[in-house]
């Protein structure tokens, strides 16, 4: 479970999230909508780690972020920012990397499996990737993350270069892991539509606050 | 060279200030400081090496050395990234075990011998160069750091530790201050004929004896250059991160 107690966070004189209650259960699939700049990204940006609030304390299965090791809470509340940055100069320097982390080898056949359940089964581990459009670096941006299932997803409008039959391939291969593995997904998206579709429940952020909470199933 | 032709000489320092004026380079300051400051500190130099070099105690010698790796330290204070605390005591740490490893393995293998005239000369060549590299180490990894922030803090989300996350660019980062050593290595004699050997030659010194004297400048400023480099990054890039595996940035 996840918990986020009176988070605030406020770096200069006008604050980005302030006094911010939200609980997420493990497995739970929650969207989030809101306007640009009221402060969806620092949300998802503070739950995986990256920031730290200015007040308040998050929580993972109930202990303070504080006392999990960054590295061993970042591989459970895995993060896939907005706009993706691939590493190295093929795709196997991106899906190998997180087995670099663990020190492991790299499942090469999971990572082909990935790039066919995303629609890039075109390219081979050895594909340069400077080239890649941005719905194709989005997607391996999202492999790259699903190497290891995390415990929880966070994904920052991780679909916003994709068109509609792509889109909705990457949905339904993260939520397989949902109803397989368990996977708690957090999804920042401005597609109305999609925020309905496949979660649980709905959240609006406005200026830096929960302004609505809707169960949708 | 007599003093006037000396005088006649500085005219080609109209150049790169007209070049710097024209192209809004913002330079000019600087040049004419850098000018003005190096006449005056090789001025009292000369004085002092005039007094120094009569010099045989060891202590004065190790004095002069250390004298010289403090000026070098003060002067990479500038280009310390904003993060970096304590700038100028990595430079210093830095400076001195690329200047100690360096100058041992020259006396110990006889390159070398323990004299003033020798020790003075070669320890400014190591440290003067390792220093310049020190800078441009940390101009560029302060550049790295701010321009791939989104790349590191991607591998971070997946749990990478800092040293993995920030990997390419230190790698990047050091190959970038050592690379000018390893260039001017790669035009020796082609391109370039070295300061010292020349002044050798220039002196009545064999070429074939300037050379070898040269050779072993080669090798002890790639070696210094790549300590201090690597000495210098390596406890300055932790600073960009903070307890938690944070960007400082």
């Amino acid at each position: 479970m996840l918990e986020l107690k009176n988070i605030s966070f406020q770096p200069n004189d006008a604050p980005i999230l302030s006094h911010l209650n939200l609980t997420i259960n493990e497995g739970e699939t929650v969207s989030i909508i809101g306007p640009s700049g009221s402060g969806k990204s620092t949300l998802l940006r503070l739950m995986a780690d990256l920031i730290s609030p200015t007040d308040g304390q998050c929580f993972l299965n109930g202990k303070n972020y504080i006392s999990y090791k960054p590295e061993q809470l970042r591989q459970t509340v895995s993060y896939c920012p907005q706009t993706p940055t691939l590493f190295g100069e093929t795709i196997f320097d991106n899906v190998s990397f997180p087995a670099k982390i663990r020190k492991e080898k790299c499942d090469i056949k999971r990572a082909n499996y990935l790039l066919t359940a995303f629609n890039l089964s075109q390219y081979d581990l050895n594909t340069n990737v400077s080239r890649f459009s941005g719905g194709e670096k989005q997607r391996l941006a999202i492999i790259r993350q699903l190497m290891y299932v995390p415990k929880f997803l966070l994904l920052d409008e991780a679909t916003s270069a994709l068109d509609q039959k792509n889109q909705q391939l990457v949905e339904q291969e993260i939520f397989k892991y949902h109803q397989e593995k368990g996977l708690g997904i957090i999804w920042i998206t401005h597609d109305i539509k999609q925020s309905t579709r496949l979660f649980s429940r709905r959240l609006t952020i406005e200026q830096g606050k929960i302004s609505n909470e809707e169960v949708i199933k | 060279m007599s003093m006037t032709s000396l005088i006649l000489a500085s005219s080609l320092l109209i150049i790169p200030i007209i070049v710097s004026y024209k192209q809004q380079l913002d330079l000019t300051k600087d040049m004419i400081i850098s000018v003005l400051r190096a006449i005056i500190q090789l001025l009292i130099v000369g004085y002092i090496l005039t007094f120094v070099f009569e010099a045989k105690q060891p202590l004065i010698i190790l004095m002069l050395v250390f004298i010289i790796l403090i000026n070098a330290a003060l002067n990479t204070r500038k280009r310390v990234p904003n993060v970096v605390n304590h700038g100028f005591w990595i430079s210093l740490f830095a400076l001195v075990i690329s200047t100690s490893i360096t100058m041992t393995i020259l006396i110990l293998t006889g390159a070398l011998q323990f004299k003033v005239n020798e020790i003075i000369p070669v320890s400014g060549m190591v440290i003067s160069n390792a220093m310049v590299a020190i800078n441009i180490g940390y101009t560029n990894l302060e550049k790295a750091f701010t321009q791939q922030r989104m790349e590191i803090e991607a591998k971070l989300s997946l749990g990478a530790l800092p040293h993995l996350a920030s990997k390419t660019q230190i790698q990047d980062t050091m190959k970038m201050a050592v690379i000018p050593t390893i260039d001017s290595a790669k035009t020796l004699g082609i391109v370039a004929l070295p300061g010292m050997m020349s002044g050798l030659i220039i002196a009545g010194t064999p070429p074939l004896q300037a050379i070898r004297f040269q050779i072993m400048v080669t090798f002890m400023l790639l070696s210094a250059t790549m300590i201090a480099t690597m000495i210098a990054i390596f406890i300055s890039y932790k600073q960009f991160y903070n307890k938690r595996h944070q960007l400082k940035i």
